[in-house]
């Protein structure tokens, strides 16, 4: 047999081929690079920073070796920083109990009792509107709740009101528009759960003699926690730092974290406003990653994605 | 049929009704005629008229479009790299790498916007389009990589083998067999991540230079306003039309 | 004379794992050898070297008298079929058998032509357009086995490649294959842990343990002389030992009494295994007057197995036997359930084994 001639190229491949670490690195760790540059770097940078250990002077950084929590301190002396972190808490919290039971019916349904056939289609429906850019659905439901709008219409129609009520730049405002942004990603891990759920477990259980409700209550809820676990995870953290949606339909009395964030970057800037913004933003992620160690304690399971 | 299913699919319909109900009311006042008030006066394609003369949505709609593409391109590029890499190899740091890469899908993207500001106004880069372009491929590789490697997993190596059993080089191999097989993975990452980029609000918002427009910051700059903007109702039914198609074409490249 | 494959002292490790131990092999042209063994004793592990999809930590491969042990696998010229068969899906039947002389620059029009020689061997005349989900398990098979073999590999590899088929396709599938190796004449190497496969399809097999073979030889010499209990037991349905220690002149002397067995030179003094296959009995009135061996027993059960009966008979000593006896007559005598019997037989039908 003869050994074929090769192009230089594949000779150069052959050695790349023999050396299994190489090979890795540039598959994997020269790709990887880019996230470290423009992805972790920038938080280790931030963090820093918010920590006074970057000097302006010019119109240029200098690194100087110190630690101090002043824009800490001072982020917390601003006016309504508290209150809003705290209003930030309680729309996440009743964003993610309003998802899940709104959402939690819709799931069950298209992944236990609706026939595989029109899974396909219904699928189709339930995701074709999220594919619509989030700051227009927003939008629209200002329509929804305007004084004049159809919510108010169907309430006065109905007599449920006499007069118009304001919604808009209200919390209820805020809440509701964030349980309609945010449902599509309690429903989807619920779904996705359910879905793949041995039907057989339900008949089993039926033939040991559970009801329904006991079947649901034992079996179905028990084996969909998983799915709400990563679908609560998904919407609560977020949620924390959500501010399109309080400047949209909020009004003054709608501050959030992500606000405070925000006019912190965008309208205050400057060192002051950057280090602010950098102190408000790390306490953002600390208290997510505390709160969703926490509940994956608490709760237990490990998180599914996707 | 048992009561309680029938009350389990009324509630799904009207459940998906409700999700419908924002945009279909966008697109029923975009016909509307009179633009102050939000009650219905008459028919007209007023509004359409004046969106296609509306020079800031097109520029903006142009750049949301060029800078997607770039995105996709480079994120969808090393994305197939690594989850090759992850499936195809056992190194050391592999697990670590798997749960590093799901970090920038779970982080909140305001702060990776605003992590991603502080680094470059430390670094003194000032903002560009290209700034833009950098912090939508940071997240835009774990995207794609998601997406990927759920392909891969159900891809088997000896495929490869085959191939070079046959005679096939490794550019062969590549090219002939690999490439071809995770096609349908590629198309539906390269998807998803140009939807993630063209539709990004938050992050552009962030990283950008002032005068630098895309499609959600024009709608921003235009719904942030008190009252109603009815070129935007006009959007709308112009951006559903493209979502339809886009979820559509994705759903078959799914099943592909 | 030239062999189709050498493997002299070749020895691999995954980490802590020594898959395949100082294997040595010279297969024949034209045969089909099979490497028997039960799962995870280093028989992918071998074929995937003599492929080149593995490499030695020691030793080397030679294919026709060249050494390879370094070559890339797409310079080897081998064929494989993969257990997984790994039939591209994203191909044809015709495309996926195409695929080597593509590789091979090979011009469309002689493409074509062998793909149909082919497609005529493997019995899928008229398959050329289907999608490979389109196939049964039996049909992907001859594609899979088709697409290796066109490129006239100088060895044709095939890693457990009946494994997911049932029992009657597997059945003709390996008369097939025998029909199809000879058919082209290419040596085939066969990896498998069915013993039935590998008995009836192989010229030779050998068969490994811990990656080690233990012995090497044709069908009837690993049946009738296994060398050890590992082989005795691996190959064949049962086979029963009787443990004792030799004596000069071909006497072991055993709790049944004295047995007479195979006359073998240094064994005097040391304890052996008897090993005796199920079928090589007589019983009662079918006893040859020349016989050599008779013990007696007891039947505890008996299955009717269609072609020959099933004994289950206890010894004496407590030791239980299994023994073959064939149904020739319609009618014909089974021994009840608790019946004594007398069990004969010669003493070359039985092997000696070291412990
Ligand atoms: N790529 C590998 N990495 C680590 N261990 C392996 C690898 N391939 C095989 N092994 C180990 O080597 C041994 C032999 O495997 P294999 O050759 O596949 O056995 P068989 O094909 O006989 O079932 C097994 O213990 C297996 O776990
Ligand atoms: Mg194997």
């Amino acid at each position: 047999m003869s050994h074929r001639q090769e192009p230089w190229y594949i000779t150069i491949l052959d050695r790349i081929r023999s050396s299994r670490r190489i090979k890795v690195s540039l598959i994997v760790f020269l790709p990887f690079i880019y996230l470290i540059i423009f992805f972790f770097a920038p938080f280790i940078i931030a963090l820093m920073y918010s920590l006074g250990m970057f000097k302006q002077v010019v119109y240029e950084f200098v690194f100087q070796p110190q630690i101090s929590l002043e824009y800490y301190y001072r982020l917390f002396q601003y006016p309504g920083v508290l209150v809003a972190i705290q209003r930030s808490f309680y729309y996440a919290i009743l964003t993610t109990v309003g998802t899940f039971l709104l959402s939690y019916p819709v799931a069950y349904y298209l992944g236990v009792k609706l026939p595989d056939k029109y899974q396909e289609m219904v699928v189709l429906v339930l995701f074709t509107p999220f594919w619509v850019n989030f700051l227009l659905r927003i939008y629209g439901m200002r329509f929804i709740f305007h004084e004049l709008g159809f919510l108010n219409m169907i309430l006065t129609t109905l007599g449920i009101v006499n007069e118009p009520i304001k919604i808009l730049g209200t919390d209820t405002a805020v809440i509701l528009v964030m349980i309609y942004t945010y449902v599509i990603l309690m429903i989807l891990p619920i779904y996705g759960v359910l879905e793949k759920l041995d039907k057989e477990l339900l008949e089993a259980a039926a033939t040991l003699g559970a009801s329904p409700v006991k079947t649901f209550l034992k079996v179905t809820l028990p084996l969909s926690l998983p799915g709400i676990l990563a679908g609560s995870l998904l919407v609560f953290i977020p949620a924390v730092g959500e501010f399109v949606i309080p400047e949209l339909v909020g009004g003054a009395n709608t501050v959030t974290l992500g606000t405070v964030i925000y006019n912190f970057f965008l309208r205050v800037k400057g060192t002051m406003g950057w280090g602010l913004g950098s102190a408000a933003g790390l306490i953002y992620i600390g208290l997510i990653l505390v709160l969703s160690y926490l509940y994956i304690k608490l709760v237990g399971g490990e998180i599914r994605l996707g | 049929m048992k009561i309680t299913d029938l009350i389990l699919k009324i509630y799904t319909v009207l459940f998906l009704a409700g999700i419908y109900l924002p945009i279909a009311i966008l697109i029923f006042f975009s016909f509307n005629e009179s633009r102050s008030k939000i009650v219905f006066t008459g028919f007209t394609l007023e509004n359409y008229y004046s969106l296609l003369s509306n020079y800031a949505v097109w520029d903006s709609f142009y750049n949301s479009i060029w800078t997607a593409i770039v995105v996709t391109v480079v994120s969808v590029f090393l994305g197939i790299m690594i989850s090759y890499g992850v499936t195809r190899y056992e190194f050391k740091g592999k697990n670590m790498l798997d749960i590093l890469m799901l970090i920038p899908i779970i982080i909140p993207e305001i702060v990776e916007a605003l992590t991603l500001l502080v680094f470059l106004i430390i670094l003194g880069i000032r903002l560009s389009p290209y700034t833009v372009i950098i912090g939508h491929i940071a997240f835009d590789i774990s995207f794609a990589y998601i997406v990927i490697k759920a392909r891969m997993a159900g891809y088997d190596p000896q495929f490869e083998e085959a191939a070079r059993t046959l005679g096939a080089n490794e550019i062969q191999t590549f090219t002939k067999v690999t490439l071809p097989i995770l096609m349908p993975g590629i198309v539906s990452a390269a998807l998803i991540a140009f939807l993630q980029s063209y539709d990004d609000f938050i992050k552009t918002f962030f990283t950008r230079p002032p005068g630098f427009t895309t499609l959600p910051v024009y709608i921003w700059n235009m719904a942030s306003r008190r009252g109603f903007a009815l070129d935007l109702n006009a959007l709308a039914t112009f951006i559903v039309v493209i979502s339809i198609v886009f979820a559509y074409v994705r759903l078959k490249v799914e099943r592909w | 004379m030239s062999y189709a494959v050498e493997l002299e002292n070749i020895s691999k490790s995954f980490g802590e794992v020594q898959a395949v131990k100082n294997v040595s092999l010279k297969i024949r042209k034209n045969e089909f050898f099979s490497l028997l063994g039960p799962s995870g004793c280093g028989k992918t592990t071998t074929l995937r070297i003599i492929a080149g999809l593995e490499f030695p930590d020691t030793g080397r491969v030679m294919l026709n008298g060249e050494d390879v042990t370094d070559l890339p696998t797409h310079k080897r010229n081998i064929g494989m079929v993969f257990q997984t068969l790994a039939l591209f899906p994203h191909m044809n039947v015709y495309d996926n058998i195409a695929f080597g002389l593509r590789m091979r620059k090979v011009p469309e029009r002689e493409i074509r032509q062998r793909v149909k020689e082919m497609l005529e061997i493997v019995r899928l005349e008229g398959f050329e357009r289907r999608k490979i989900n389109q196939l049964s398990g039996g049909q992907r098979q001859r594609v899979a086995l088709a697409r290796a073999l066109i490129i006239k590999p100088a060895v044709l590899l095939l890693d457990e490649p009946l494994g997911a088929l049932d029992l009657k396709i597997r059945q003709h599938m390996m008369v097939e294959l025998k029909k199809i190796q000879k058919e082209v004449g290419t040596t085939f190497i066969y990896v498998t842990h069915d013993q039935t496969e590998a008995m009836v399809m192989s010229d030779r097999m050998a068969i490994m343990k811990d990656g080690v073979i233990q012995q090497i030889g044709s069908p009837h010499d690993v049946y009738m002389r296994p060398v050890n209990k590992f082989v005795a037991l691996f190959i064949g349905d049962a086979i029963n030992f009787i443990e004792g220690t030799y004596k000069d002149k071909g006497i072991l002397s055993t709790d049944l009494g004295d047995l007479k067995v195979p006359q073998l030179e240094g064994y005097t003094g040391k304890t052996v295994i008897l090993a005796i296959r199920p079928e090589k009995f007589f019983l009662e009135k079918n006893i040859p007057s020349d016989i050599d061996n008779v013990i007696e027993g007891r039947v505890i059960f008996s299955i009717f197995r269609g072609s020959f009966v099933e004994y289950r008979v206890e010894l004496d000593n407590g030791q239980e036997m299994v023994i073959f006896q064939p149904y020739l007559v319609a009618g014909q005598k089974i021994y009840g359930d608790g019946s004594r019997i007398k069990i004969g037989w010669y003493r070359d039908s039985a092997v000696i084994l070291s412990h």
